[in-house]
C-alpha cells in the first residue's frame, strides 16, 4: 500500500481530491448551518487522526474529505458586517463619502465611470466596506490608491429578482459590496494628487499607445486581447467574438498568461540564457503581467500555475499540471470563496481541466482540434448555465481565432516595449499588428454570420450537468482503458447511456411545454413593464419589454430573453409593445433581435384564440389623448379565468373604454401606468373587480409610484395587491379553474378558486 | 490512483486542523465584539490603563475649560468639524519635524502621522473628549490600538505641551 518513500519526497500529493472537496464544501454552504459544520469538522478531524495513529493510513482519506468540505462551507458562511460597516448605515442615503479608490476608475463612456471605492469616511463618521459609484458627467482624472471626497446618493444595489435571471445584488454581496451610488463628477474633490501605482501606470501607458497608433476599433481590440480591457471596443465587435464562440480571447486569461511565459522564455533562451535564467525570467514577467491587469480569478489561476511549473524547472522537480490547477483553485477559493459561483472561475478551470484530463493526438492540426474540442465540451455546461448559449462554430473559429489572437497579444506586447524604447520600433511592431487584428476580425465576422453560430437554450438542471460530467467521465476511462476490451466496452455504453440521460433532462423544459395551463408572468425589471404569457398549447406572447435601448440597461436582453430560454421558449408566437415609451418598448428591439418571432401586434390587432386562449387587444379611443391614453390593454381569458394587461392608460382612457362599454371584467389586473395616482380610478375598477392586482414597479423611482391613494382604492374592491418592487417577478398560473399566484421573491404561493360551485 | 502516504495524510489533517482553529477564532471574534473589545483593553501594560481612567472623570474633565486654551475644547467636540475643515484647509503641516500636540491635533492631522489610519486617529480624538486631554505623550496607550511598538514609533513626532 504505501509506496516507496523516494515518491514522497517529489511532493505528489495528489491536490485535486482537496480541491474538489473544499468547492463542495462552498457550494453546499447555503444549505449546511454552520453549528452542524462545527460539529462534523470536528469529529471528521477527530477520526481521522484516531485512524492515522491507529489503523491504515488511507482510512483516514474519507473522513479527511468531510472535513475540508465543511471547512469550506465554514469560509463560505458570511461574516456579520463589523458595526462601523457602511451597509449598516439607513439608506437611501445622501452623504459625503470619503474614501480612497480601490482601483482605476472604469470611463465606460466619456461621460459615464464607475469608481471602486474603500470609504473610510461618510459625512466626517468613521466607516469602512468597499462601495460602488456611478458618475454622471466627464470624470477628473482619478488614480488607484487616491484619495477623494464625493456627495454621493448611497443606495442599496437592486437587481432582477425573476426566475433563471441574473441578479446583480446577490453578485455584488458575494462581492461584500453592499451599497452602490451615483453621483456627478462635478462633485468629487480629489484630496490628494492621483498618483497610480506602477502597474496601472504601465496599463494607462499600453492603452495610450494602442489609442494612439491603431485606429479606434482595433486598438480598442488590442486592449482586449492584452489586457482584456473592453471599454473602448465597439458592442458589435464585442458581439460578433461572442457569436462566434471565441470571446474568450478578449478576457485577459491563462492564454495570454501561457503566451507571455513562452516568450519571455523563447527570447532568453533565444539570448544564449540558461534553463533557469529563462525560468526565473518567466516569474518575474508573469507576476508583473498579473499586477498589472488584475485579480480576475482568471488570471489568479494561470499565474499560479505558470510559476509552479517554472519554478519546478527552477529546482529540478516536476511539476503536476493536475497538483498546480488544485492548487491554484484551493488558494483561490481559501482568500474568496465567493467566486466559486463566478463564471470567469468556473470558465477559466472547466476549460484548463478539460484540455488538461482529454487525450492529446499526435500531429499539430489533430492536436489544436482535441484541444479546441476538449474545451469547448468542458465548459459546456458553465456556458449554457450563465448564458443559454451553445456556440456550434465556436470548434472551428477557435482553431483559427487562437492562433491570429496568440500572434496578436504576443506582437502587443512587444508593442508595449517598443513604444517605451522609441518611434522606429514602435512604428515596426504596430504596423505588424494592425494587419494580424484585420484578420481576426475578420475571422470574427465570418463565424458569427453562419447561421445557427449560437443555439440558445435553457440552462440545464444540477441533474443534467451531473449525468453529463458522468458521461465524460466514463468517455475519458473507455479512452484510457480501450486496450481491454471488456471494460473498455462497458466503460463506453455507460458514457452513452449518460450522455442519452443528460440530453433528455436538459431537453425536458423545452419538451414539457404546453401542459395546458395558461401563464400569465409579470417580470420584475425595475420601473418599466415585462409581461410574458404562455398559452395552454405552450407558445409564448411577450407585452412589453422593459427599459432598454443604448447606454442602459436593457432589460429585455438581461431579464426577459434569460427568463423565456430558461422557460424553454425558443421562439415567440408573438410581441405587443403596448405603447411606444421607454420604460415599456426599449427592450423589444434586443428580443426581435434574439428570438425569432412570427407575429407583431399593435392596437389595431383582432381578437384570437392562441392554444384555447383568447386574447383580444383593448385600445381606448381618445381623440387628442395623451401617449399613455393611448397604449393597447390585452384582455387575456382561459375558463373562468381572465387577465387584463392595462398598460399605462390613465384616466381619460379609462373613461374611454367605461363609455365604449368594452367588456372589462377580470380575475387579474396588471395594475395601469405602475400604480400611478392618474390610473386606476374608481369606476374603471368597479368595472374590473379583480381579486389580483399586479402593480409593476421599479424600487425607488422618481415618479413616486405606485400612489397610496391607487393602491387603497384597489384593496377598496377587495383585490389582493402584488407588487414587483417588493414580491419580485410575479407569476399567474391558470387551467381555467383554479390560479396560483407565486411571489418569485419569497416563494408564497396563493391559491385562487374562480368556480363557486366546486371545492378546490 | 489516490495514493497519500502517512507522511501526507499527516499534513493534510495538520493543516486542515489549523485552518478550523483559525476559522473558529475568526467567526468567534465576529460573534462577540463586546468581549473582543474588553480583551483588547486588556492588551496593554496594567499601570497606564487603570491610574488615568481612575483619576481623570473627577479630576481632569471640569479642567481644560479654564486652565488650557478654547483649542482644545474646540477639538474634544467630536471628529466632525475637526475632519471637515482640516482635511483640506489645513496644508501637510504634521509631515515635517514639528513635534504635533496629541491635545490639539485634528483627526485630519494625525491621520498624517505613520501607522495612524482614520480608525486610530478617530479613537484618540474620541477618548480625548470623553476622557478628557493626555496628560504626557505615554498617556495614548489609553487609547485602543496604541501599544507599546506604536507609542515608539510616535514618540518623535508626537509633544503635549498643553499643561
Amino acid at each position: 500500500m504505501s509506496p516507496p518513500s523516494g515518491r514522497t519526497s517529489r511532493l505528489a500529493l495528489p491536490l485535486a481530491p482537496l480541491a474538489v472537496a473544499f468547492a463542495a464544501g462552498i457550494a453546499l454552504a447555503p444549505w449546511i448551518p454552520p453549528r452542524a459544520a462545527w460539529a462534523v469538522l470536528a469529529a471528521a478531524l477527530a477520526a481521522s487522526v484516531l485512524v492515522l495513529v491507529l489503523g491504515q493510513a488511507m482510512h483516514a482519506l474519507v473522513p479527511l474529505l468531510a472535513a475540508i468540505a465543511m471547512l469550506g462551507a465554514l469560509r463560505a458562511t458570511p461574516a456579520p458586517l463589523p458595526p462601523e460597516h457602511v451597509g449598516l448605515l439607513p439608506l437611501p442615503l445622501t452623504a459625503r463619502v470619503e474614501a480612497r479608490l480601490a482601483a482605476e476608475p472604469i470611463v465606460w463612456a466619456p461621460d459615464r465611470a464607475r469608481l471602486a471605492l474603500d470609504v473610510e469616511r461618510v459625512d466626517g463618521v468613521v466607516r469602512t466596506g468597499r462601495i460602488l459609484i456611478g458618475l454622471y458627467g466627464p470624470p477628473p482624472p482619478l488614480a488607484e490608491g487616491q484619495r477623494l471626497a464625493v456627495d454621493a446618493r448611497l443606495e442599496r444595489p437592486l437587481g432582477f429578482r425573476d426566475p433563471g435571471v441574473f441578479d446583480a445584488a446577490a453578485r455584488l454581496a458575494r462581492e461584500g459590496v453592499h451599497v452602490t451610488g451615483s453621483a456627478s463628477a462635478t462633485r468629487v474633490v480629489p484630496l490628494e494628487p492621483p498618483a497610480p501605482p506602477w502597474p496601472a501606470r504601465v496599463r494607462r501607458f499600453a492603452l495610450a499607445a494602442f489609442a494612439e497608433r491603431l485606429p479606434s476599433a482595433s486598438a480598442g481590440l488590442l486592449g482586449g486581447l492584452v489586457l482584456g480591457d473592453r471599454t473602448t471596443l465597439p458592442a458589435d465587435v464585442q458581439d460578433a467574438f461572442r457569436r462566434a464562440g471565441i470571446f474568450h480571447v478578449l478576457a485577459v486569461s491563462g492564454f495570454n498568461v501561457a503566451l507571455l511565459a513562452g516568450a519571455v522564455w523563447t527570447l532568453m533562451r533565444a539570448a544564449g540564457g540558461g534553463r533557469r535564467t529563462a525560468a526565473a525570467g518567466g516569474i518575474v514577467a508573469v507576476l508583473g503581467f498579473a499586477a498589472v491587469v488584475g485579480p480576475e480569478p482568471s488570471v489568479i489561476r494561470a499565474t499560479i500555475m505558470a510559476v509552479l511549473v517554472l519554478a519546478a524547472v527552477l529546482l529540478d522537480r516536476e511539476a503536476s499540471v493536475t497538483n498546480s490547477l488544485a492548487l491554484a483553485a484551493l488558494a483561490i477559493l481559501a482568500v474568496r470563496p465567493g467566486d466559486l459561483l463566478d463564471p470567469g472561475f468556473q470558465l477559466s478551470f472547466a476549460a484548463t481541466a478539460g484540455i488538461v484530463v482529454a487525450p492529446m493526438p499526435r500531429g499539430t492540426l489533430a492536436a489544436s482540434l482535441a484541444v479546441s474540442l476538449a474545451a469547448q465540451l468542458a465548459v459546456l455546461p458553465v456556458a449554457l448555465v450563465h448564458f443559454n448559449q451553445l456556440s456550434t462554430v465556436g470548434l472551428v473559429a477557435n482553431l483559427a481565432a487562437v492562433p491570429l489572437a496568440g500572434a496578436a497579444t504576443v506582437l502587443g506586447l512587444l508593442a508595449v516595449v517598443a513604444a517605451a524604447v522609441g518611434d522606429v520600433a514602435a512604428a515596426a511592431v504596430f504596423g505588424a499588428v494592425w494587419p494580424v487584428l484585420l484578420v481576426l476580425r475578420a475571422v470574427a465576422a465570418l463565424a458569427a454570420a453562419v447561421p445557427g453560430a449560437v443555439i440558445r437554450l435553457p440552462a440545464p438542471s444540477p441533474g443534467a450537468i451531473v449525468a453529463y460530467v458522468a458521461a465524460l467521465t466514463c468517455g475519458l476511462a473507455a479512452w484510457h482503458w480501450r486496450a481491454r476490451r471488456g471494460a473498455g466496452r462497458a466503460l463506453a455504453a455507460g458514457a452513452t447511456l449518460t450522455l442519452l440521460v443528460a440530453v433528455a433532462l436538459a431537453a425536458l423544459p423545452v419538451l414539457t411545454r404546453g401542459d395546458g395551463r395558461l401563464r400569465v408572468t409579470v417580470l420584475d425589471v425595475g420601473q418599466g413593464d415585462a409581461i410574458v404569457v404562455e398559452t395552454p398549447d405552450g407558445r409564448a406572447i411577450v407585452v412589453d419589454a422593459g427599459a432598454g435601448g443604448p447606454w442602459r440597461l436593457d432589460a429585455g436582453e438581461r431579464a426577459v430573453a434569460p427568463f423565456l430560454w430558461n422557460r424553454g421558449v425558443l421562439a415567440l408566437h408573438a410581441t405587443l409593445a403596448t405603447h411606444a415609451d421607454i420604460d415599456h418598448a426599449g427592450g423589444m428591439a434586443a428580443l426581435h433581435r434574439l428570438f425569432a418571432v412570427t407575429e407583431r401586434w399593435d392596437d389595431a390587432a383582432r381578437p384570437r384564440s392562441v392554444g384555447g386562449a383568447l386574447l383580444t387587444p383593448i385600445a381606448p379611443d381618445v381623440p387628442g389623448g395623451r401617449r399613455n391614453d393611448r397604449a393597447v390593454m390585452l384582455r387575456v381569458e382561459l375558463g373562468l379565468a381572465s387577465v387584463l394587461l392595462a398598460s399605462d392608460v390613465e384616466a381619460a382612457g379609462e373613461r374611454a373604454l367605461l363609455e365604449a362599454g368594452v367588456p372589462l371584467g377580470a380575475t387579474v389586473l396588471k395594475v395601469g401606468h405602475h400604480g400611478a395616482a392618474t390610473s386606476s380610478t374608481a369606476p374603471f375598477l368597479a368595472a374590473v373587480r379583480p381579486t389580483v392586482a399586479i402593480v409593476s414597479v421599479g424600487a425607488r423611482n422618481p415618479y413616486g409610484h405606485p400612489d397610496a391613494g391607487a393602491l387603497a382604492r384597489l384593496t377598496a374592491v377587495g383585490a389582493r395587491v402584488y407588487r414587483t418592487d417588493r414580491d419580485g417577478a410575479v407569476l399567474v398560473e391558470t387551467d381555467g379553474r383554479t390560479l396560483t399566484v407565486t411571489r418569485w421573491r419569497d416563494g408564497s404561493v396563493e391559491r385562487i378558486c374562480l368556480d363557486p360551485e366546486t371545492i378546490c | 490512483m489516490l495514493g497519500y502516504t502517512r507522511r501526507q495524510l499527516v499534513i493534510v489533517v495538520s493543516l486542515v486542523a489549523g485552518g478550523a482553529v483559525g476559522l473558529a477564532i475568526d467567526h468567534w471574534r465576529h460573534a462577540n465584539p463586546d468581549v473582543v473589545a474588553y480583551l483588547e483593553t486588556l492588551d496593554r501594560a496594567p499601570a497606564t490603563v487603570r491610574e488615568p481612567v481612575a483619576r481623570r472623570p473627577n479630576a481632569r474633565v471640569q479642567d481644560p475649560p479654564h486652565a488650557s486654551a478654547p483649542a482644545p475644547s474646540r477639538e474634544a467636540r467630536g471628529p466632525e468639524p475637526s475632519a471637515r475643515d482640516g482635511g483640506r484647509a489645513r496644508p501637510a503641516r504634521a509631515d515635517d519635524a514639528t513635534p504635533l500636540d496629541v491635545n490639539l491635533a485634528s483627526a485630519a492631522e494625525l491621520e498624517r502621522l505613520p501607522g495612524v489610519g482614520p480608525a486610530l486617529a478617530a479613537r484618540i480624538v474620541d477618548v480625548r473628549a470623553r476622557e478628557g486631554p493626555f496628560g504626557s505623550v505615554d498617556d495614548l496607550r489609553r487609547v485602543r490600538g496604541v501599544g507599546v511598538a506604536t507609542l515608539e514609533r510616535l514618540r518623535p513626532r508626537l509633544a503635549v505641551n498643553t499643561p
